[in-house]
C-alpha cells in the first residue's frame, strides 16, 4: 500500500480492529462488480475524489471491515469495524423518486420491448437510463448533492474510507440484484413490475379464471378410504416426472450470487459437488426402481 | 396372526408403527392403547433385514386421532358411520433420513414384505413420495434453504424441493392419495385432533426426503464447522454434515432466511412460471436443389416459441403469445431472461421493437449458434429444439469409417467361420454411402463444418474426421475376422477399430449378416438321429438358429416363453454335435430343483446322450470327475456348484456351456455369474423365459457371459444405456441397445400367430422336483419305521398305518414345515417350492396367471405365506374354511384382473364349480392320484372363455413314491379310472414287496 500522499487521516493512522467474519468483498483484485450499473455506481464515489481514502476503502471491503449492511428504501445502513472498539454506523441517503416520475419511468419502457423484456426477466439493461431521461430525472444520483451521506467516525473528511468500504459492497450487491438501486430510489420492489406491465383488464380477467381456490385445512374425513387409504392404492394413479439429464448446477447458475456472501468460494462453488453427486445417485435409483418392475 | 406395518408424519419426519389387528376390542381408558408393543415393532422391521436398521430402533409413545365407535377403532374395511376421532397411544418408530430412504424404497411397489407381515396404504402412499422426491433430485431441482427449530438457538439448513409448474401437478396427484391416518399421529397429548392437510404434508415429507436423498449421496461428508464460525458457513457446513442443525439466534435466523428468500427469487420465479422460452432451429430448405445457394450463403431460422412447462408438447408462435396480454408479459419475461445467454436473442430484442419472433443466421453463424449457444440455453432451462443429424441421432448424416469387405473369398455359408480371416478396405463414409476423394477434399477444405452433401445438412466434427482419415491412412490391418466383422456390422466395440465404424458387407458375409440379423430366414437342418422326438416347426427353427450363432462363434440368448420347449431344442443342438462328432462334453447348470428334470428329458428324448450328473455329496470329484465327465456328452450340475466345484470344471475342455434359467447370473457380481464367465468353452447358450428385454439391468451380465465386452464394461453400459433407457426412456440408446443384442436373442412367444397354429390347446407336463437334503433325510426317517412296522401289523391296522406313511412321504415331498406342522421359515427347504416360485416367476413376469392347486389345507396356507413374500403381493388361498361371500370376491377380483394373478385353491374347496379362464397355467403341486379329479380341477382353466392354450404342470419328486405312482397309473391308464377312483385306498391292497419299492428312496431323489 502506498504511504505516498496524504490520505487526510488525523491523528496518524491507526490499524482497523480485525472483524470476525465482516462481509467480504468477492472481487478480488481490479474493479468491484461486473455489471454496468455497479461500474456507474463505484463512478459516483469516485466522483468524490477521495484519493487514497478509495484504495483503504476498498481493502476495508475486501478484509472483511463491513460487519452489517441493509439496503432500504431510500438509502443504506451499515456498520464498520474501524481501529475503534465500537464500530461505526455508517448511513446513505438518496433522493427519492416521486410516484409521477416513476409513473414517467413507467410510461418510457412499455414503450420499449427490449427494456420491458429485461426487466420483466430481472435484467438491468443498460440504457434504463434512456427510459429514465425520457422522464426528465436519472437513476444514478447525477451530483454528490443528490446523495447525503454520514459515519460516527471522528475522521472529519466525508466521505470517509468507512462510506467507501460500504459504497463497494453495495456496488457488488447491485451487481447482483441491480433492482435495489430502484429500492434506493425510493421505488419497493414488488412495485417494480406493476411500473411498465400493469396488468390490462383482460389480464385481470384471465387471472381471476385460472385462480386455485385457496387451500384451507379440512376437517378429518373419516370414511374407511380417505382416512386409512384403501381406494388409493387400488387405483395406483403413478405421476411420473420425466427426470432431465442434469446439467451440472445450472439452478445455481441461474439464482446468481448469495448476498453479501462472507466465505471465499462461492456458495454455487461450494454445492456444486452436492448437486452432482445427488444427481447422479437419484438417477441410479430411479433407473434401478424402474428395472425392478 | 398377520402384522400391519403402518407410517406416519411424526414432526416433520416419517414414523412407523404396527397393527396385529386394527378391529381390537372396546377399551375404557381415556387414551387407550392401540398397535403392537416396542418389542414387536422392532421385530417387524428387523425382518426386512436393511442394514440402516441394524441398531436398536428407538421406540416412543404418540398419540394417534383414529376413528373410533364404541371404543374401539373402526377397522379399515368397515363402515365409519357414526365413528368420531378418538385419541390412542402407539408405539411409534421415528426414521432418521437414511433409515425412511433405505425403508421406502425397499418396500416400494409391495404389499407384502416378509412372512406374514403387510404394508398399509399409508406407507405406499409415503413411498410415492419418495419416488417423487428422487425424480426432482435427479432433475437437480432443489436448493438449500434454512428452518427454524422451536424452543431453541438453533436453526436446521434443509435441502428443499424446488417446484416447478409441472412438479406443482405431480405434488397435487400424490397429496391427492395421502390417507388421513399419516396426519394423525403428534408426540404430545393434544387436546383435538390435527388438521388434515394433504398438501401440507406432502410438502413435509418431499422437503425431508428430498434432504434425506442429498445427504446420503454426499460422497465426502465435511465436518462440522467450528461454533465461532460466521453463521453462513455453519449454515453451510451444516448442508454438507449428516447433522442438519447449527447455532443460530433467533436475529441470525432472520437474516440468514431473509438472504435466502433473496437469493432464490430469481429461479424460483422462473420456475414457476407456466412457461418457458423455446428456440426451434430451422435449417435451410434441402429441396432447393434446383439451384443450390453456396452452403456459407444460406438463411438458418432460429424461431421463437413459448413452451408450456406442464405439458412440454404445447408451443406456442410468437404472433400468437403476442395477440394475448397475458402470454404477451410471459413471452416477453422468457425473451428477457434469455437475452443474456445468446446475443443474437438481444439484438433481435432490439432490432424487432414490436413484435420478437426470432432470427436469422447465415452458416457460418448458424455454428457458432448450435455449438455455443444452443447448450447454453439449454443450460439454462430454455427449451431448444435441433435438427436430428445435429444431435448425432441420425445414422445417416455420421461420417466414420467403414470397413469394405475387399474379396469376398467364401461361399456358402457353410465354409464361413468364426476365425476366417476377410481382407477389407478402409474407406470415409457418410452413413453407409462411401465419400468420393472430391468430397472429402471439401470436407477437409470447410471453414464451417456445417455442410450440405448429397442433399442433406450434415455436421462434421473435425476431430472425428481427423481420427477416421488417421485410421484409414495410418492402420497396417487389412483383414477382420468374421466374427470382428459381425460385431462392427451390429454396432458393438472391437479392439482397435475406431467406434462407429460401419461395415459393407458383400457375398457370404452379407448373407451371413442378413441372417444374424434375422432377414433371411436360416436354412432348416435336419434334427439329428437320436433325437426321440419331433420338432415343431419353430422348434426346428430354433434348432437352426442356435446351431448358426454357435457355429458363427457367438453366445446365443433363447427366450421362448414357458412350454415352447427349450429343453428340446438344447437337447437337439447337444446331440448332432455328439453325433457328428463325440468329443468334449456340454456343462448344462440349470438350479438345483430342476436338474432331475433335465436327467429326465435328456433320457426321453435324447436316450442315446451319456449324461453325467454333477450334484449331491457323494458327487465325484478331482480326476473320478474328469473321467466320467469327458466320456459324458451331457454334464449337469447346478449353480451352487457352479460356484464352489468351479476349479474342477475348469479342468475339463467344454464344447459348450449351457445356462438354464439364466435369470440367475443377472447380478454381475454373484459368485455363480463370475464362475459362469470364468468357465471356457466352446460356445456359449443362455435359457430362460423371462422377457429380457424388459430387464435391461438384467442384460449386461446376460451379453457378458455370452459375447463378452459388446456391450462394454459394466460402468459404461449403466451409463450409456442402463440410466438412458430407464430414466430418460431415450430411444436412441434403446435402439441402440437392441441392435447390438438383438441378432443374440430369440424370443418367440405363446400368442405369435406363427406359433399358436403349432400349439394344442392344452399341455400336460410332469415336472420332476428334487428333494433337498433335509427332506431326504426326513424321508429315509419315516421309511425306517415303516419297514418295520409293515410286517410287524395287520388288517385294519396295517391299512392305517400305510396310508399314514404315504401322507408323511407325502408331506415331507412337499415341505419339512408341512411335516413338522410347526410355523418355521420356509425358503431353501423344498424342491417343489423352489421350482414353483421360479416357474411363477416367469409366469408373472410375462403377465400371465395360474392356478394352484393342493390337496392339503395346511401347504396351501404355507404357499400363500411364501408367495407373498416372494412377491411382495397379497395371494388369495381359496380353501374350506372360507366364507361364502370371501370365496366370491377372491373369484371376482381374480377374474376381473384387479387382483393378484396367482390363485392358490384347495382340490376339494376350488377343484370343481368355479370358472377361473383368467390362467392360462394350472400347477398341481402335489397329486390326487386320480386323473379324473385332477382333470376337473384343470377345467377351472381350461373351459369356454379361454382363448390361451393351458400349460399343466404336475410337481412329482423324482425318485420318490411320487414319481413312481405317477408311472404305476401312467401304465395302468385304463384301470385308473375305476381302480384309483377312491382316492389312494388301493394303495393298501399291495404287497408289502410292491410296497416297499413303491415308497423306496432312489439314490438321485437328492440334491446338494
Amino acid at each position: 500500500m502506498s504511504r505516498r500522499g496524504w490520505d487526510g487521516e488525523y491523528p496518524p493512522r491507526a490499524k482497523p480492529r480485525r472483524a470476525a467474519d465482516g462481509i467480504k468483498a468477492q472481487t478480488k483484485r481490479g474493479a468491484f462488480g461486473s455489471g454496468w450499473w455497479a461500474k456507474r455506481w463505484i463512478g459516483v464515489l469516485e466522483g468524490f475524489s477521495l484519493g487514497a481514502r478509495l484504495t483503504r476503502g476498498r481493502s476495508y471491503a475486501r478484509s472483511g471491515q463491513v460487519i452489517q449492511i441493509a439496503l432500504e428504501t431510500g438509502g443504506v445502513r451499515a456498520v464498520v469495524q474501524g481501529s475503534r472498539a465500537k464500530p461505526y454506523d455508517v448511513t446513505i441517503r438518496m433522493r427519492e423518486l416521486g410516484s409521477a416520475q416513476w409513473r414517467a419511468v413507467g410510461a418510457a419502457i412499455t414503450n420499449n420491448v427490449r427494456l420491458a423484456a429485461a426487466l420483466l426477466a430481472g435484467e438491468m439493461p443498460e440504457d434504463i437510463e434512456t427510459a429514465f431521461a425520457t422522464a426528465g430525472v436519472t437513476l444514478f444520483p447525477a451530483s454528490a448533492k443528490e446523495l447525503k451521506t454520514a459515519c460516527s467516525c471522528p475522521d472529519w473528511s466525508n466521505p470517509c474510507k468507512h462510506l467507501a468500504a460500504v459504497f463497494y459492497l453495495v456496488g457488488e450487491e447491485f451487481d447482483r440484484d441491480p433492482f435495489l438501486l430502484f429500492v434506493v430510489r425510493g421505488l419497493a420492489r414488488e412495485a417494480v413490475r406493476d411500473l411498465f406491465a400493469a396488468p390490462t383488464a383482460a389480464d385481470a380477467s384471465e387471472t381471476a379464471a385460472a385462480e386455485v381456490p385457496a387451500r384451507r385445512a379440512r376437517s378429518v374425513p373419516l370414511a374407511a378410504d380417505a382416512f386409512w387409504g384403501n381406494a388409493v392404492r387400488a387405483a395406483g394413479s403413478e405421476s411420473r416426472l420425466r427426470a432431465p439429464a442434469p446439467s451440472d448446477a445450472a439452478i445455481l447458475k441461474r439464482a446468481g450470487r448469495f448476498p453479501f456472501w462472507r466465505d471465499a468460494v462461492p456458495l454455487e462453488e461450494a454445492v456444486a459437488p452436492i448437486y452432482r453427486d445427488a444427481a447422479n445417485a437419484a438417477l441410479e435409483w430411479l433407473a434401478d426402481q424402474a428395472d425392478r418392475g | 396372526m398377520p402384522i400391519h406395518l403402518h407410517a406416519a408424519l411424526i414432526e416433520g419426519a416419517p414414523a412407523l408403527w404396527a397393527s396385529a389387528d386394527v378391529s381390537r376390542k372396546a377399551s375404557t381408558a381415556t387414551t387407550p392403547a392401540f398397535g403392537v408393543d416396542a418389542k414387536k415393532l422392532r421385530d417387524v422391521v428387523s425382518r426386512l433385514d436393511l442394514a440402516e436398521f441394524a441398531a436398536p430402533l428407538t421406540v416412543t409413545a404418540a398419540t394417534a386421532w383414529l376413528p373410533t365407535r364404541a371404543g374401539a377403532v373402526v377397522a379399515p374395511q368397515a363402515d365409519a358411520a357414526k365413528a368420531r376421532l378418538h385419541p390412542w397411544r402407539v408405539r411409534v418408530a421415528v426414521m432418521t433420513g437414511p433409515q425412511a430412504v433405505a425403508f421406502f424404497s425397499a418396500v416400494l411397489g409391495r404389499e407384502v414384505i416378509a412372512d406374514d407381515t403387510h404394508i398399509g396404504p399409508d406407507v405406499s402412499a409415503l413411498g410415492r413420495v419418495l419416488r417423487l422426491a428422487f425424480e426432482l433430485v435427479a432433475g437437480q431441482q432443489f436448493l438449500p434453504a434454512v428452518q427454524a427449530v422451536a424452543h431453541e438457538p438453533l436453526a436446521r439448513a434443509v435441502w428443499q424441493p424446488l417446484l416447478g409448474a409441472a412438479e406443482r401437478r405431480a405434488c397435487d396427484d400424490v397429496a391427492s392419495g395421502l390417507p388421513a391416518v399419516i396426519g394423525a399421529f403428534s408426540l404430545d397429548t393434544a387436546a383435538r385432533a390435527p388438521d388434515y392437510d394433504p398438501r401440507r404434508a406432502l410438502d413435509t415429507a418431499l422437503t425431508f426426503f428430498v434432504d434425506a436423498i442429498v445427504r446420503g449421496a454426499q460422497t465426502e461428508p465435511r465436518r462440522p464447522a467450528a461454533r465461532a464460525a460466521s453463521l453462513q458457513a455453519r449454515w453451510l457446513a451444516a448442508l454438507h454434515a449428516p447433522d442438519s442443525t447449527f447455532a443460530a439466534t433467533s436475529a441470525e435466523y432472520a437474516e440468514l432466511s431473509g438472504a435466502i428468500a433473496a437469493w432464490q427469487r430469481p429461479v424460483r420465479e422462473e420456475r414457476e412460471a407456466a412457461y418457458r422460452l423455446c428456440l426451434r432451429v430451422e435449417e435451410p430448405g434441402t429441396d432447393a436443389d434446383t439451384a443450390p445457394a453456396r452452403d456459407e450463403a444460406e438463411r438458418w431460422h432460429v424461431a421463437y416459441l413459448l413452451q408450456s412447462r406442464i405439458d412440454p408438447s404445447l408451443l406456442i408462435d410468437a404472433a400468437e403469445a403476442m395477440r394475448s396480454a397475458a402470454l404477451r408479459r410471459e413471452y416477453l419475461t422468457t425473451l428477457g431472461r434469455a437475452a443474456p445467454f445468446s446475443r443474437w436473442i438481444d439484438e433481435s430484442l432490439a432490432r424487432d421493437a414490436g413484435a420478437p419472433a426470432g432470427f436469422a443466421l447465415d452458416t457460418a453463424a448458424a455454428f457458432a449458434f448450435l455449438q455455443t449457444d444452443a447448450p447454453q440455453c439449454a443450460a439454462a432451462d430454455i427449451g431448444v429444439i435441433l435438427p436430428s443429424w445435429w444431435l448425432g441421432m441420425d445414422a445417416k448424416a455420421r461420417i466414420g469409417v467403414r470397413a469394405a469387405m475387399k474379396r469376398p473369398k467364401f461361399t456358402g455359408a457353410n465354409a464361413l467361420h468364426a476365425g476366417s480371416l476377410l481382407e477389407v478396405d478402409w474407406t470415409i463414409a457418410l452413413g453407409d454411402e462411401t465419400l468420393t476423394a472430391r468430397e472429402l477434399a471439401r470436407l477437409a477444405r470447410l471453414k464451417t463444418p456445417l455442410v450440405r452433401i448429397r442433399g442433406r445438412w450434415i455436421h462434421v466434427d473435425p476431430a472425428e474426421l481427423k481420427a477416421a482419415l488417421a485410421h484409414v491412412a495410418k492402420t497396417k490391418r487389412r483383414t477382420l475376422t468374421v466374427a470382428e466383422a459381425l460385431r462392427i456390422a451390429v454396432g458393438a466395440p472391437v479392439n482397435g477399430i475406431p467406434a462407429g465404424t460401419t461395415l459393407a458387407a458383400t457375398g457370404s458375409v452379407a448373407e451371413h449378416l442378413s441372417r444374424l440379423r434375422g432377414e433371411t430366414r436360416l436354412e432348416p437342418i435336419a434334427p439329428p438321429a437320436g433325437l426321440q422326438a419331433t420338432l415343431r416347426p419353430y422348434q426346428s427353427r430354433g434348432y437352426a438358429w442356435l446351431n448358426f450363432l454357435t457355429r458363427s462363434g457367438f453366445g446365443a440368448c433363447l427366450a421362448d416363453d414357458m412350454g415352447l420347449g427349450k429343453t428340446i431344442q438344447t437337447l437337439a443342438l447337444i446331440t448332432r454335435d455328439w453325433e457328428a462328432k463325440a468329443a468334449a462334453p456340454v456343462l448344462l447348470v440349470c438350479p438345483t430343483s430342476v436338474i432331475g428334470n433335465w436327467q429326465r428329458e435328456a433320457e426321453r428324448f435324447a436316450p442315446g446322450l451319456p449324461v453325467h450328473v454333477h450334484h449331491g455329496a457323494d458327487r465325484a470329484r478331482g480326476a473320478a470327475f474328469t473321467k466320467s465327465a469327458q466320456r459324458a456328452a451331457l454334464v449337469l450340475t447346478g449353480y451352487a456348484l457352479l460356484h464352489r466345484d468351479r476349479a474342477l470344471f475348469e479342468r475339463v475342455e467344454w464344447r459348450g456351456m449351457v445356462l438354464d434359467e439364466a435369470q440367475n447370473v443377472k447380478n454381475p457380481d454373484s459368485a455363480q455369474a463370475r464362475a459362469a464367465r470364468s468357465i471356457a468353452a466352446g460356445y456359449r447358450v443362455a435359457l430362460t423365459g423371462t422377457p429380457v428385454e424388459n430387464h435391461v439391468g438384467d442384460m449386461w451380465s446376460l451379453m457378458e457371459f455370452l459375447n463378452p465386452g459388446m456391450l462394454g464394461t459394466l460402468t459404461e453400459f449403466r451409463r450409456e444405456f442402463f440410466v438412458p433407457i430407464q430414466v430418460q426412456g431415450n430411444p436412441q440408446a434403446t435402439e441402440r441397445l437392441r441392435s447390438i443384442t438383438g441378432p443374440f436373442v430369440l424370443r418367440r412367444l405363446k400368442s405369435d400367430a406363427s406359433i399358436i397354429s403349432d400349439l394344442p390347446a392344452k399341455q400336460e407336463y410332469t415336472v420332476t422336483c428334487t428333494l433337498t437334503r433335509e427332506q431326504a433325510t426326513l424321508y429315509a426317517a419315516v421309511l425306517r419305521d415303516f419297514d418295520k412296522d409293515l410286517d410287524a401289523t395287520d388288517g385294519m391296522k396295517r391299512r392305517g398305518m400305510i396310508l399314514a406313511t404315504l401322507s408323511k412321504l407325502k408331506q415331507i415331498c412337499n415341505h419339512p414345515a408341512q411335516f413338522a406342522g410347526d410355523n418355521s421359515a420356509l425358503p431353501g427347504r423344498s424342491g417343489k417350492l423352489a421350482r414353483l416360485e421360479e416357474m411363477l416367476e416367469e409366469v408373472l413376469d410375462v403377465g400371465e396367471a395360474a392356478l394352484v392347486f393342493t390337496q392339503f389345507a395346511e401347504m396351501g396356507e404355507l404357499i400363500r405365506r411364501r408367495l407373498e413374500q416372494r412377491f411382495g403381493h397379497e395371494v388369495p388361498f381359496l380353501h374350506g374354511g372360507v366364507a361364502k361371500t370371501a370365496r366370491d370376491t377372491m373369484v371376482e377380483d381374480f377374474s376381473g384382473g384387479t387382483g393378484p394373478a396367482v390363485f392358490i385353491l384347495s382340490l376339494k374347496a376350488g377343484g370343481s364349480g368355479l370358472n377361473l379362464t383368467r390362467a392360462n397355467h394350472v400347477f398341481h403341486f402335489d397329486r390326487w392320484w386320480n386323473p379324473a379329479v385332477e382333470n376337473q380341477a384343470t377345467d377351472r382353466a381350461f373351459r369356454i372363455g379361454q382363448t390361451k392354450a393351458v400349460q399343466v404342470h404336475k410337481f412329482v419328486c423324482g425318485g420318490t413314491l411320487e414319481e413312481k405312482i405317477a408311472l404305476l397309473i401312467a401304465r395302468k391308464a385304463a384301470i385308473s379310472e375305476r381302480v384309483v377312483g377312491s382316492g389312494e385306498g388301493w394303495l393298501t391292497e399291495l404287497s408289502s414287496s410292491q410296497l416297499r419299492e413303491l415308497v423306496a428312496l432312489s439314490a438321485e431323489a437328492v440334491a446338494e
